[in-house]
């Protein structure tokens, strides 16, 4: 035989058999006629045997394998409708992944969506005046301009096109059906002008309403005006009784819109009235008016701001010598809308959508896992669409298009989510929480979930997108499994780091904060409201207009509410603690002097009843309680608490000194006893001082009456309304509630706050468990081969077990790590936001790591254990 | 079906070129392509005999009833194989026309 055919067909024995049956006679026929060189024939056979071999091994990896659609790469919309039309057939082949994925971001952006609307109607949704830029609030000391300075600004004041005054008022509706408490104010003559306000119907107050005798008229808001007047164009001229004004009636002149009703953060006043002028300037004493104005076109914050403290300076200069340096530093101006958001609402809402925006981002990349393990499923499809020409470009845009596609149905879905729920989120919102009233979503909410979509897609698309469409990518996706090779699972890992570092920030974020609301709401007040009553009784001016017959009415009211069966004590305060609104006076203790320039201290007033101290459960410390002895015609007294006590006569007793209010010439009282402090302004807020004067020396129309009961302070509703009533049918009871339903109240930002903050850590803990598990179960899978040989060569299972846990684990610690990190920086945040607020306890954050670690850790042994438990021999036969 | 087998590879298109008379054995091909392309394409026995194995496997071509005593197998298309051979041909085609030197070379 032929030395040349036997060693050609030697060389033969290398292709596949199915090849050498058909071709191998054939070929060595041909090698023997044609003069070609046994070397290149050689070369020529085995390479080719060689690329037989691996398309045959490409083939047999795929049998089935559906061929893609062929590429028409023409203009840039057509390929983009060819992407769409693509991306839908896959994602409709696979419904119960499509279905998964778009849920779990629906829900995760309908989250985000949520908290955005809150932040777009609280924060960024300008006010309803025009040009509300130019709308500022001027401040000075906290609501302490009198009319004197006001005109004063008002002549001199040069960046603005004009100043009011105004200071909020409670009035009450009456004598228009049911009794209604009303968030007014008394606003300059000038002030619907200034704010370039048009009244939907009538107009503002003219100037000479401000005449004193001619205040009685009044412009309504249109939500009262549509509620109680039925929204009649012939409400104009009627006059209507608002008790607590100082008027026995008012006519009204105008109906302005809701929107532009606002003033501050206690959202929109429903009446408002004209602010008498003081005739002498001199003389006024009405510390109370707070000041908008408008600035004229084209001042600048900074410019208005250099004026502002200009004029203050000139106001110590010529009218008020006991202006303090402070004073005049902190006189300035701030756009309304800030002033009315302050920062600490901003921040607090700032922190909840963050911490949402870290879930969503905990769900993005659980969802890129998902997909990572999905391109994993489909790299054959990839494979050969690269094998058939389509540039890494091409196949990148056809992955992006169907991320983004899932990123826009969750989107939609998620936007309706969040449409839907807006109104119990409205209910959910804190009273505190100021702009809130008529919560909705708009154009830029609508856009928001739609950017976020987009932006969420691409979070959870590109990665996995750019590794399945490289070429090495290609390759790691053939070699490995499910989840893509050992570069995939690097990446997976590195996903799983950041959810675990984010569960950690936001489990600490939230375990702070629960720490400090739970702490609040175990602060004790001062006061004891288990078993409190509050009722409201409001005395309509026009029906007790003289001081005697106030008197004389709320000691009938306290007589007949204490003849209630289970009512031990009554008594009442002008106003309660934990109210927003407050008294404070300056005062001028008995032979202290004052420096010219020097303030006089300030402390809150109070007007009480004898048994309010009782009533409330507040301990007397020093001297004695005020009692029904104390009367007009008796010498003034007063009692102070702790901390009163300690700041004006320190190291000596309050007892039997002489206090004078306002005026070192004013006129004083004696203090006869000392109380225990009371948290005033919040429970987080320490307790001020206090001044309390007895109602028989100080009458006011209005009282909250605190009734301590020994049964259910709720049952005893009935009782109250049928003892108020007997005392006078036509009173108003505006407020009747339980005080511990007042203190709970006063929590109800923190509440919020802790509420959100705790359910999004719970989603992100879900999701970072999900995280782990899916990497320690695609490791799982794709070392199945390797256990099964580790175990038939006797591994026991518990060996196995640990490997598994163990690089499952891997992930976790890097990313516990970076959340320590992390969750310092967040608590330093943390503490210029929550009232409160314990600073990083180390002990904690690690008690709080450690309980991840092991919410990790069980998610790492389920897959864990279920490989450890299989048969080797079913394992390595299923390869 | 057709537009999955496309684009083809130089060597899979001549393959089905030259099979679109009649069917050759494989001899016949290497000399056919060779005269074909004017000598510029030589095909190794290897290179062709790996492609008419994987052209059939895509079934764009069969064995072909042999005459006589022929030991040698004879290829021919499929009918697949023909619409492929088209509409490929009509691809090249077009590259062809929008190619600079032909249009430079052809009278203005």
């Amino acid at each position: 035989m032929n030395p040349r055919r036997v060693w050609i067909r030697a060389l033969l024995a290398l292709y596949p058999e199915s090849f050498r049956k058909v071709h191998g006679p054939d070929l060595i026929e041909m090698y023997s006629s044609l003069e070609v060189g046994l070397l290149g024939a050689s070369w020529d056979l085995l390479q080719n045997a060689f690329r037989v071999r691996l398309e045959d091994a490409i083939d047999h990896t795929r049998p089935s394998c559906p061929l893609p659609p062929r590429e028409h790469s023409t203009g840039l919309l057509d390929g983009l409708a060819q992407d769409v039309k693509g991306s839908l057939r896959v994602l409709r082949s696979r419904p119960a992944f499509s279905a998964v994925f778009v849920a779990t971001l629906a829900l995760g952006i309908g989250a985000n969506t949520a908290i955005f609307s809150v932040v777009n109607w609280v924060v960024l949704r300008p006010l309803g005046f025009a040009d509300p830029d130019d709308v500022v609030r001027v401040w000075w000391r906290p609501d302490s301009f009198n009319q004197r300075i006001l005109v004063f600004f008002q002549e001199r004041g040069s960046s603005f096109s004009g100043l009011s005054g105004y200071s909020g008022w409670g009035f009450t509706l009456v004598g228009e059906g049911e009794p209604e408490e009303l968030s007014g104010a008394v606003v300059s003559t000038n002030h619907f002008s200034v704010l370039g306000v048009r009244p939907l119907l009538g107009r503002g107050f003219a100037p000479e309403e401000g005449e004193p005798g001619r205040t009685d008229v009044c412009v309504l808001s249109e939500g009262l005006w549509r509620r109680r007047f039925g929204a009649e164009r012939g409400v104009l001229g009627r006059r209507i009784r608002l008790a607590g004004a100082g008027r026995t009636s008012c006519a009204v002149v105008g109906v302005v819109a809701d929107a532009e009703a606002t003033l501050d953060a206690f959202g929109p006043r429903q009446a408002f009235l004209p602010l008498e002028r003081a005739v002498d300037l001199e003389k006024d004493e009405s510390w109370f008016l707070s000041v908008v104005a408008r600035l004229k076109p084209g001042v600048s914050l900074e410019a208005a701001n250099a004026e502002v403290k200009e004029l203050s300076r000139l106001v110590r200069e010529t009218m008020y010598p006991r202006t303090s340096a402070e004073d005049i530093l902190s006189a300035r101006v701030e756009r309304l809308q800030d002033a009315i958001v302050g920062t600490e609402v901003k921040g607090q809402l700032l922190l909840l959508a963050v911490a949402v925006a870290l879930v969503l981002l905990s769900a993005c990349f659980n969802l890129a896992a998902l997909l990572l393990a999905r391109y994993g499923e489909r790299e054959c499809e990839i494979a050969v669409r690269s094998a058939l020409g389509a540039g890494r470009g091409r196949v990148l845009r056809q992955l992006l298009t169907e991320s983004t596609l899932l990123g826009l149905a969750g989107g939609v879905l998620g936007a309706g989510l969040a449409a839907a729920t807006s109104r119990s989120l409205a209910s959910l919102l804190p009273p505190e929480l100021p702009r809130t009233e008529g919560l909705a979503a708009d154009a830029n909410v609508l856009l928001f979930a739609l950017g976020l979509s987009v932006a969420a897609a691409v979070a959870f698309g590109l990665l996995p997108s750019l590794r399945a469409s490289s070429k090495s990518g290609t390759l790691a996706l053939r070699r490995g499994a499910a989840s893509g090779g050992p570069n995939g699972q690097r990446l997976h890992r590195g996903l799983v780091a950041f959810e675990i570092a984010s569960c950690l920030v936001l489990l600490t974020a939230a375990g702070l904060v629960l720490d400090s609301f739970l702490r609040l709401s175990r602060t004790d007040p001062g006061f004891d409201a288990e078993s409190a009553l509050v009722a409201a009784v409001s005395a309509p001016d026009g029906a007790y207009p003289e001081a005697v017959q106030k008197r004389e009415l709320h000691q009938a009211l306290l007589q007949s509410l204490a003849s209630i069966p289970g009512v031990d004590e009554v008594g009442s305060i002008h106003i309660l603690p934990l109210d927003s609104s407050n008294w404070d006076f300056p005062l001028f203790p008995e032979g202290s002097v004052l420096l010219p320039s020097e303030r006089p201290p300030r402390a809150n007033f109070r007007v009480v009843s004898p048994g309010y101290f009782r009533a409330m459960g507040i301990p007397l410390l020093e001297g004695r309680e005020l009692t029904g002895a104390d009367r007009e015609e008796s010498s003034p007294v007063g009692m102070v608490n702790a901390s009163f006590a300690r700041a004006i006569f320190p190291g000596e007793s309050a007892v039997g000194k002489q206090v004078r209010l306002f005026r070192p010439d004013g006129q004083s009282f004696e203090i006869v006893g000392v109380v225990k402090d009371v948290r005033q302004h919040g429970l987080a807020l320490e307790p001020r001082a206090e001044m309390y004067r007895p109602f028989e020396q100080w009458s006011l129309g209005r009282n909250e009456i605190v009734l301590r009961a020994s049964v259910d302070p709720a049952s005893l509703a009935p009782s109250v309304r049928r003892a108020v009533a007997a005392v006078d049918p036509n009173l108003p009871i505006v407020r009747l509630s339980p005080m511990s339903e007042i203190v709970a109240g006063s929590l109800a930002t923190s509440r919020f706050v802790t509420l959100l903050l705790a359910a999004f850590a719970a989603l992100a803990l879900v999701l970072a468990a999900v995280g782990v598990y899916g990497v320690a179960s695609s490791i799982a899978i794709s070392r199945r081969r390797e256990i099964g040989i580790r175990m038939a060569l006797g591994s026991t299972s518990s060996s196995v077990l640990r490997r598994m846990i163990l690089s499952g684990m891997v992930p976790v610690l890097p990313g516990l790590l970076a959340g320590l990190i992390g969750s310092r920086a967040v608590s330093q945040i943390l503490l210029t936001l929550v009232p409160n607020l314990r600073p990083w306890p180390p002990a904690g954050v690690l008690l709080v790591a450690s309980f991840l670690s092991a919410v990790a850790l069980l998610a790492c042994y389920m897959p864990a254990r279920k490989s450890s438990r299989v048969d080797p021999m079913t394992v390595l036969r299923l390869d | 079906m057709t537009s999955n087998r496309l684009p083809l590879r130089p060597l899979e298109f001549l393959v089905l070129a030259v099979l679109e008379d009649e069917p050759l054995h494989g001899y016949g091909m290497v000399q056919r392509i060779e005269s074909l392309t004017g000598g510029v394409v030589r095909v190794r026995p290897g290179d062709l005999y790996r492609v008419l194995y994987r052209l059939e496997k895509r079934g764009l071509l069969e064995p072909s009833p042999k005459d006589g005593h022929d030991r040698r197998s004879y290829y021919g298309l499929t009918a697949l194989g023909r619409r492929v051979l088209r509409e490929e041909a009509e691809v090249l085609r077009r590259v062809v026309a929008g190619v600079g030197v032909t249009k430079k070379a052809s009278p203005a």
